[in-house]
């Protein structure tokens, strides 16, 4: 529950904000200048805030579309990112989010328009194919009840069907996409992990199987499904856990409804792994044997490589090569 | 694990003191400083600068670690607040700099809260629906350079506005504000106290068992994150006899590079279980 919000002057009489403040009647508004004032600020605590984040509603002033990692995207099309909220829901251990922010509070840029603005403008000076990814910087449907962002951006890819949308996730709230007409342009995908995994590591996030059951109900309905296994996490017993998982996963979604599937080992920018260890230092996955190339901290070679050629093998029982997108390089949610 | 507390006037900390048992600390000379179990109390003097240099000396004389609360209680004139109310600063301003800072609210969602301004002089128009005192910006901003934000806080007791005026409280009129905030302060103490706010890694144990060797400062670094992994990977009541395992193996001849290595080869031959945990939001 939010109890604390905290709202720029400059957006307080917004209309999407004052939508999002009549959600939240019990909550304490504080105003602020800037939302940096009240997120950048380095001396805080991940972790601690992560038990009782405030809701920050702010402006958009500018880069609101991004180029996407080298590495991260669809191989064949120019990729760009969006984050119209900053921070997720839910507490996964490994999440990358928690190395880049320095408050764990969720941000939500009330100025919608301006984003699908730039989306339009990106399109007008793009060479080739376009895809866009949202849910780089948060969960893309979690927050769907006190946003409503999606609804606001699938009638524009609608209109724009010559670009590509992403969105990642792993929440169950899938009413907006349900409410919709199916858009072939529009990829819905989720982070998935053997429940191994998840019961370990995912807090408060659905779990894979109720994950799974969204993700049924959507493809029924016709809308391309993606499927992330990312990050894949080593522990003991991780060639089993995956192997059945992948059988429950493609057993569970018609493969003709499966728009790519992904697979990447866990791995982070050094600096966003020494902050996880400090933050987390007693937990075991952090303690596999870890080593730092090209500012990247990831399990050891010889043990990724041989991890990463398991799950893959494992993968290909069940999915085309066709469908496996190249792993991606950068970091990942 | 402390909880560090300044109030700039002696008449502000006496309640304090008598409420928590804090007796003087005879070696402070610079600020008095009193001292109880788990809480030391510093009494700066008025003012951003001299709430800064107080908090700095408390810092010093504790060995204070990011861990460590820190909490400025003390009276405020506050335009619409009753008299006696106490309240958290959830926004803190230096009115001479504007500078503002957040004191986060994670861990005191459930307490009231108000804006608080730092001023250079008495305030008399009460402008702002906000508590006016003279220390809390300095305090916030050198108490989180010791500790995490989520764990420095700012307790105020409204003491006067524009029906009370400030120029009528005496000594004993502040005593008595001041015990309002004794049990707000309680509860605050134990809202912050043992806070998972991180501390850097520690290979203190390694480091110990293996003190006839000298490593060097990286090698330090390497017996620190590998007794993190250890640990991560061992039950608590395990550990001693899984390093006891791990370094009888070492010959007393062995090279820090070799005993880094041997180390580092038992670690990563622990088997890694992930556990269920219910710990995070939901």
């Amino acid at each position: 529950m939010i109890r604390t919000v905290y709202v720029e002057r400059a957006v307080r009489d917004h209309a999407r904000a004052r939508e999002i403040l009549a959600r939240l009647p019990g909550a304490r508004l504080i105003e602020i200048e800037r939302y940096g004032d009240v997120f950048n600020s380095h001396d805080q605590s991940f972790r601690v805030q992560k038990a009782a984040p405030a809701l920050v509603l702010a402006e958009k002033v500018s880069r609101h579309v991004l180029a996407a990692p080298a590495g991260y995207g669809f191989p064949d099309r120019e990729n760009f990112y969006f984050s119209h909220m900053l921070n997720c829901l839910y507490d996964c251990r490994y999440c990358f989010l928690q190395g880049m922010f320095a408050s764990a509070h969720y941000v939500v840029f009330v100025n919608f328009a301006d984003f699908t603005d730039a989306i339009e403008r990106t399109l007008e000076g793009a060479a080739g194919p376009s895809a866009f990814f949202s849910g780089y910087d948060c969960d893309s449907l979690a927050f769907e009840g006190v946003t409503g962002f999606v609804r606001t951006l699938l009638p524009f890819f609608a209109e724009h069907p010559e670009a590509c949308l992403e969105l990642r996730s792993k929440s169950v709230a899938v009413d907006a996409l349900l409410e919709s007409d199916p858009l072939p342009n529009c990829v819905a995908a989720w982070s998935l992990s053997p429940p191994e995994v998840a019961d370990a590591l995912e807090h408060g996030a659905p779990s894979p199987g109720a994950r799974l059951g969204a993700m049924a109900r959507l493809a029924e309905r016709g809308w391309p499904i993606g499927i992330r296994f990312d990050p894949l996490i080593y522990h003991q017993g991780y060639a089993d856990h995956y192997r059945r998982f992948f059988a429950e996963v493609f057993e569970r979604l018609p493969l003709s409804s499966v728009h790519s599937v992904s697979l990447g080992l866990f791995r982070r920018p050094s600096p966003f792994m020494k902050k996880l260890l400090r933050m987390y230092p007693e937990e075991p996955f952090l303690a596999a044997p870890l080593e730092d190339q090209d500012g990247v901290s990831s399990l050891r070679p010889e043990l990724g490589d041989e991890m990463r050629a398991i799950c893959t093998r494992a993968l290909l029982e069940h999915v085309p090569e066709s469908l496996l997108q190249p792993c991606f390089s950068g970091e990942t949610p | 694990m402390t909880t560090h507390i300044a109030v700039a006037m002696s008449c502000e900390a006496r309640p304090l003191l008598d409420a928590f048992g804090l007796r003087r600390d005879p070696a402070a000379t610079a600020y008095p400083v009193f001292a109880g179990e788990g809480i030391a109390l510093v009494v700066t003097g008025v003012g951003t600068v001299a709430s800064a240099g107080g908090v700095g000396y408390l810092a010093g004389r504790t060995g204070a670690t990011r861990a460590d609360p820190w909490v400025n209680v003390g009276i405020a004139g506050h335009a619409t607040l009753p008299i006696g109310t106490v309240a958290l600063g959830h926004e803190v301003r230096d009115a001479a700099t504007g500078r503002r800072r957040y004191p986060p609210r994670s861990l005191v969602e459930s307490m009231d809260s108000t804006a608080v301004i730092s001023v250079a002089d008495v305030e008399r128009e009460y402008a702002e629906d906000a508590a006016y005192e003279m220390e809390a910006a300095g305090f916030v901003d050198t108490a989180r350079r010791f500790g995490a934000a989520e764990i420095v806080q700012v307790l105020k007791v409204a003491s006067d506005g524009p029906g009370e005026l400030w120029n009528e409280l005496d000594e004993a009129r502040i005593v008595e504000l001041m015990a309002q905030t004794i049990e707000p302060l309680r509860s605050l103490v134990a809202c912050l106290a043992g806070a998972p706010v991180g501390a850097p890694l520690s290979g203190d144990l390694l480091e110990s068992r293996l003190s006839s060797w000298r490593f060097s400062v990286t090698q330090r670094r390497q017996l620190a994150s590998l007794q993190r992994r250890w640990q991560a990977l061992v039950a608590e009541e395990d550990f001693v006899a899984s390093l006891e395992d791990a370094l009888s193996t070492i010959a007393a001849s062995a090279s820090r590079t070799e005993i880094l290595a041997r180390l580092e080869a038992f670690v990563s031959a622990l088997p890694i279980v992930l556990g269920a945990s219910t710990d995070g939001p939901v």
